[in-house]
């Protein structure tokens, strides 16, 4: 069965045409309720990055970030769009801002971690810039000690790690499981070993 | 500086979890426990060797085992 409903807002004369004219140019321009804000939109994506392991038996003790403190941080600062930039993003510690080269509300979800991914990585110096950590300003190995190292682990470290459970549950062999694990804590060592985490450990 | 972002992943931590964590006591996570103990596998057992029938049986890291020899 398809049911319609009718219905129909009487505007009365107390609001001026030209009010009301202005008011729905701001609701087509900006799409208050329809899309969401610059911000808004680059939380989804940052909470579909943040949230890839929340199934796994290892989150129980694994996380790549605290949500609360990225998504505090990200209302906090001022967010924008220049598609004329070249790298993916940008935090400019000066303005407290982000620039992203890509409006979030226009990607897809096939990327979405992929720009979650980006949103985490300058969230990332915007906290370090909260906690006074300024080395944004003249060393891009130092700057990117942290990010860099915590980029690995989530790509290369937990993806086997949440192989090793799932092939624990398909009954695989404990020889393969114990393979698992040996490449997870050797990937694990790996990531101090990154360019920029040879000169600068994560701290 | 990592509380700073709430990031966590460290191996022992982990291992820890797994063997101890008792989401992770059922037996279909016996295997698991058991390679990240290091425990030696499982060969406790009937097995058919060249020489005949070989039984396996372990008590605590030591296995014994008999075979009969048909010549
Ligand atoms: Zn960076």
């Amino acid at each position: 069965m398809f049911t319609s409903s009718r219905w129909r807002i009487t505007v009365r004369a107390l609001v001026p045409m030209s009010i009301l004219v202005s008011l729905l140019a701001g609701v087509t321009t900006q799409g208050i309720a329809a899309t969401p804000t610059i911000q808004g939109a680059a939380y989804g994506h940052l909470k579909n990055l943040m949230s890839q392991y929340d199934k796994a038996g290892f989150s129980r003790v694994v996380r790549i970030g605290n949500k609360a403190t990225y998504r505090t941080t990200l209302s906090s600062i001022n967010v924008k769009v220049d598609t004329s930039l070249k790298p993916l993003a940008v935090y400019d510690p000066n303005t407290k801002t982000i620039t992203f080269s890509k409006d979030p509300r226009k990607v897809t979800a096939s990327e979405s971690l992929a720009f979650g991914e980006t949103c985490w990585h300058e969230l990332t110096h915007a906290i370090e810039d909260a906690h006074g950590d300024i080395g944004l300003f003249d060393n891009a190995a130092y700057a990117e000690r942290n990010i860099d190292y915590m980029t690995h682990v989530a790509r290369v470290p937990l993806p086997i790690l949440q192989k090793m459970e799932k092939d624990a549950l398909r009954g695989v062999s404990a020889a393969k499981l114990e393979a698992r694990w040996r490449s997870f804590v050797r990937q694990i060592a790996a990531a101090s070993t990154l360019p920029s985490n040879r000169e600068y450990p994560p701290n | 500086m990592r509380e700073w972002f709430g990031f966590q992943a460290n191996p022992e931590q982990i291992k820890k979890m797994y063997l101890t964590n008792k989401a992770f006591s059922g037996t279909k996570w016996a295997r698991l426990r058991a390679a990240l103990k290091g425990e030696p596998l499982n060969w406790t057992g009937e097995w058919r060797t060249n020489w005949g029938m070989l039984s396996l049986s372990r008590s605590g890291a030591t296995v014994t085992g008999a075979y009969t020899h048909d010549r």
